[in-house]
C-alpha cells in the first residue's frame, strides 16, 4: 500500500471512528492538501490555504504571546469546530466537527491519528 | 516562481531587447554624458521642493546627484548582464528601506523618460533615429522600474513572511490563488 493509501486510510478510519467528525485532511505548511476526507461543496485548496495560514499565525502568535510550542488552533463557529494541530514534518492535520462534537474525544482521537500519520509520513 | 534574476532575463526576451538595443544606448552615451546633469539637477530640484520626496534627499543632494549620474551612465554603458542586475536590484532595496512609497520610483522614471527625451531630441535631427534610439532607452528605462517594483513586492512577501511566520511558498499560493 502506498504512503498515499496509508495516509487516506488512516483519515477515513479518523472520520468513521468518531462520529462527531465530519471532515479532516492533512494539508502542508506551504497549503498543499496531502490527502483528505472533506465534503465535496468545500475547496479544497482554499481549505488548505486557510488552515496552513492559521496555523503559522497560531505558531508565531503563541511564541509572540509567550504561550510556547503550539499545539493547536481551534475554531468555534455556532455550526461547529475546526480544530488544526502540526502533525510534524511540515505537516498539519484539519478536523471538523458539529458543534455539539465532545473536544475531550475529539483531542484523544486526532492525537492517535497524528501519531499514526507521524509513522507513515 | 522564478527569482528576480531569472524574471530579470525574461522580461529582456519578452521586450526584444537586443544587440541592436545595446549598440542604440551605448551610441548615446555621449549625449547622456553631456545632458546628464541637467537632466539631474532638474530631478533633483522637484524632489527637493516636494515636501513628501525632500525628507528622503535632505542634507545629501550633492552626494545623491552623483549616485545618479552613475546610474545614468549605466543606463547607457552596454553591459547589461547579471551584474547591471544587481546593481538595479541593489538600488531598489534602498529605496524599500528608506520607505519611498513605491509610487515616487514611478513618478521619478517619468520625470526621466522626458528629460532624456529632449536631451535626445536636442542633438539627434533625423526622426527615425531619435525614435529608434529613445525606443531602446525606454525599454532599459522600463526593465529598470521593473526591477525596482519587484524589490517592493519581495520586501512586502519578506515582511509578511516576517510578521507571520507564513512559509514563502504558502503566500505565494494565495495569491496565485484563484478568486472564484
Amino acid at each position: 500500500m502506498s504512503r498515499v493509501e496509508l495516509l487516506n486510510r488512516t483519515l477515513r478510519s479518523l472520520q468513521s471512528g468518531t462520529p462527531d467528525i465530519e471532515a479532516c485532511a492533512l494539508i502542508s505548511d506551504e497549503g498543499l492538501v496531502i490527502a483528505s476526507v472533506l465534503p465535496q461543496h468545500i475547496q479544497e485548496a482554499r481549505v488548505a490555504g486557510m488552515a496552513a495560514t492559521l496555523l503559522s499565525l497560531g505558531t508565531r502568535a503563541a511564541n509572540e504571546l509567550g504561550r510556547g510550542k503550539l499545539e493547536q488552533v481551534l475554531i468555534r463557529g455556532d455550526a461547529g469546530y475546526a480544530v488544526m494541530s502540526e502533525v510534524g514534518q511540515g505537516v498539519l492535520l484539519l478536523v471538523l466537527t458539529g458543534k455539539d462534537a465532545k473536544l475531550g474525544l475529539i483531542f484523544l482521537d486526532t492525537g492517535r491519528a497524528a501519531a499514526e500519520i507521524r509513522k507513515i509520513l | 516562481m522564478p527569482t528576480p534574476l531569472e524574471i530579470y532575463s525574461n522580461i529582456k526576451t519578452f521586450l526584444s531587447f537586443t544587440d541592436r538595443d545595446i549598440a542604440n544606448l551605448s551610441a548615446i552615451r555621449g549625449i547622456v554624458e553631456k545632458h546628464g546633469p541637467r537632466v539631474t539637477d532638474d530631478f533633483y530640484a522637484v524632489i527637493a521642493r516636494t515636501p513628501e520626496t525632500a525628507k528622503f534627499v535632505e542634507g545629501r543632494v550633492e552626494a545623491l546627484k552623483k549616485t545618479h549620474a552613475k546610474w545614468m551612465l549605466e543606463l547607457v554603458a552596454g553591459d547589461y548582464g547579471d551584474a547591471y542586475f544587481e546593481s538595479r536590484w541593489r538600488i531598489g532595496k534602498t529605496h524599500v528601506r528608506i520607505g519611498i512609497d513605491p509610487f515616487w520610483p514611478e513618478s521619478v522614471m517619468s520625470m526621466l523618460r522626458s528629460g532624456l527625451h529632449l536631451a535626445l531630441a536636442q542633438e539627434i535631427a533625423n526622426p527615425v533615429e531619435l525614435s529608434e534610439k529613445y525606443g531602446s532607452l525606454v525599454k532599459i528605462l522600463d526593465v529598470d522600474m521593473m526591477i525596482v517594483n519587484l524589490s517592493y513586492a519581495e520586501d512586502r512577501i519578506d515582511r509578511l513572511t516576517e510578521f507571520t511566520g507564513m512559509k514563502r511558498a504558502l503566500l505565494e499560493n494565495l495569491i496565485h490563488m484563484r478568486k472564484d
